[in-house]
């Protein structure tokens, strides 16, 4: 059974984001590997806030898909010395969870400072997502059934089914973030815009879902640094605040439940909108973890940006867009800009609280939330004060 | 059969009756004998009250097809031949919901809801799939 409650982490005024870091590029980095990798972004990170390699007493290490990096070589390789080191597990459903896990260790006062550092090459690592020994105890690869799009797929094919919608209007996530892509330098697609035309013209990977509902491969590291407060304001950049956080657990979409996730959704926006004192409607800018298309609609249904069936609708005449009431992943997101797993949209939540995204900036960005996938459904809300 | 160039299912102690029920062209899932829960994949003890007592119930074999895809993408070279090739989830008459393969159905004639019935294919001699035709 569920816990029925009301409970998420109220971090305002304890905990602020004021440090991010990133690999200088995104694509492939065969030379560099993940631990060379991993030293680049920490260094932008550290440039970014002003803090010094002493001043980490927290640390976090999340392997991505590709090489597995071990906390304690990074500790040694980043030259810290942390009070509190753990390694973190890779999934990037679990990255909205690890916001909370390193915001807890400030605000509990065990940590001042704290890197959470991701490196991926799974690029590099030639990762596929599909084809191993997985999947329902091993049973389901002598069926040909593999890969998270597939599940994916079959759920967006159950959603189709249930709300009587069509399927091409799923398009408006892909060419919406391809868009805000082309406003990126950093974006891997930036130079590759995408027409209605070019989207249903592209191949299925597992139908119905296209090459374009995918998120792409590649590979990349982030750093960000989590810190009191109190001390935050003394630092380079302007604080963004962690303003509430909250997840639920239990809920799978690979299970094939009913009702898409509407009920853990649902349950950590009550938690972190009333944690932060907010609706949906303050939100000026939403981060959703972009693995695959249809992710999108389950997230705006579950957390009450529109009703039931009705984000296909939603999404459409450009609302998601720049310029639109409710513009998502400004950075192109794992569709168009880089797939670290949730961390660099992190990044580009942050960019946009600060004011620092140029072409592709969300005018007064004081409020914005991101979202994460079932299971381990998750939620945060980053502001400006 | 000798050049099946598939994935065979992995078999632990927990699913090896499973399997050596479907080589007996039966169809039987897990379930818990104190509470009446059916679980699958199988595991050692019930999901939802954690008995470890359970009876290998006999199943109707019929559901519905509660969603399906079509892999476009090879994953796996022993499908390379037969692509693209659907995937279903049935949902079973007893309530759980299972991933297999339809049979004797084109894929553009596969619809959700559409009702299907457990069929047995001896795929090596040591392996059978349950798999769905059209009911």
């Amino acid at each position: 059974m569920v816990q029925a409650d009301d409970r998420a982490i109220a971090f305002k005024n304890q905990v602020a984001v004021v440090g991010i870091g990133t690999t200088n590029h995104y694509g492939t980095y065969a030379d560099m590997g993940a631990y060379g990798m991993a030293q680049e972004a920490f260094k932008n990170a550290l440039d970014d806030c002003g803090l010094t390699q002493d001043d980490i007493d927290g640390l976090i290490v999340g392997s991505g898909t590709g090489e597995p990096t071990a906390y304690d070589d990074m500790a040694r390789y980043l030259g810290v010395h942390p009070r509190v080191a753990y390694p973190y597990s890779n999934g990037g459903r679990l990255f909205g969870p690890s916001v909370m896990l390193m915001a807890s260790l400030v605000a509990s006062g065990q940590c001042d400072n704290v890197a959470f550092v991701y490196t991926n090459n799974a690029r590099t690592a030639r990762v596929k997502f599909g084809g191993q020994d997985e999947g329902a105890s091993a049973i389901h690869p002598a069926y040909g059934f593999t890969s998270p799009g597939a599940n994916a797929a079959i759920e967006f094919r159950r959603y189709l089914h249930e709300f009587n919608q069509d399927r091409e209007k799923l398009a408006a996530v892909a060419i919406g973030q391809r868009k805000s892509a082309a406003l990126n330098p950093m974006a891997i697609f930036k130079d590759r815009p995408l027409t209605f035309d070019d989207y249903v013209e592209a191949r299925y990977i597992a139908e119905p879902l296209r090459l374009n509902d995918y998120c792409i491969i590649n590979d990349g590291a982030i750093v960000f640094i989590l810190s009191r407060s109190d001390r935050a304001k003394d630092l380079k950049k302007p604080p963004v605040y962690i303003r509430a956080a909250s997840q639920q657990g239990g809920w799978s979409i690979y299970h094939w439940q009913d009702g898409f996730e509407y009920e853990p959704y649902s349950r950590v926006a009550s938690r972190v909108y009333g944690a932060a004192g907010i609706t949906p409607k303050d939100v000026d800018a939403l981060f959703w973890y972009d693995a695959f298309a249809p992710f999108l609609l389950y997230y705006l249904e579950g957390f009450g940006f529109c009703g039931k069936g009705e984000a296909l609708d939603f999404i459409q005449g450009g609302r998601i867009e720049l310029g639109g009431e409710l513009p998502v992943n400004t950075s192109g997101g794992h569709l168009s800009e880089t797939y670290l797993q949730g961390r660099a949209i992190m990044v580009e939540a942050v960019r946009q609280i600060r004011g620092e995204c140029g072409p592709r900036q969300v005018p007064n960005a004081e409020i914005v939330q991101f979202i994460g996938t079932a299971p381990n459904a998750s939620s945060f809300i980053l502001s400006k004060e | 059969m000798a050049d099946y160039n598939k994935p065979l299912p992995i078999v632990t102690q927990d699913s090896e009756p499973y399997w050596n029920a479907a080589k007996a062209h039966e169809f039987r899932m897990q379930r818990c004998t104190d509470c009446g829960a059916f679980r699958f994949p199988p595991t050692h003890a019930c999901w939802q009250c954690l008995s470890t007592n359970l009876e290998w119930a006999a199943l109707s074999g019929r559901g519905t097809i509660w969603s399906f895809t079509v892999m476009h993408q090879i994953y796996y070279k022993g499908f390379a031949d037969e692509m693209p090739y659907p995937v279903i989830v049935v949902e079973l008459e007893e309530g759980p919901r299972i991933a297999s393969n339809i049979v004797d159905c084109k894929r553009e004639d596969l619809r959700i809801g559409m009702p299907v019935q457990v069929v047995f294919e001896d795929v090596t001699p040591a392996v059978t799939l349950p798999k769905f035709r059209p009911a």
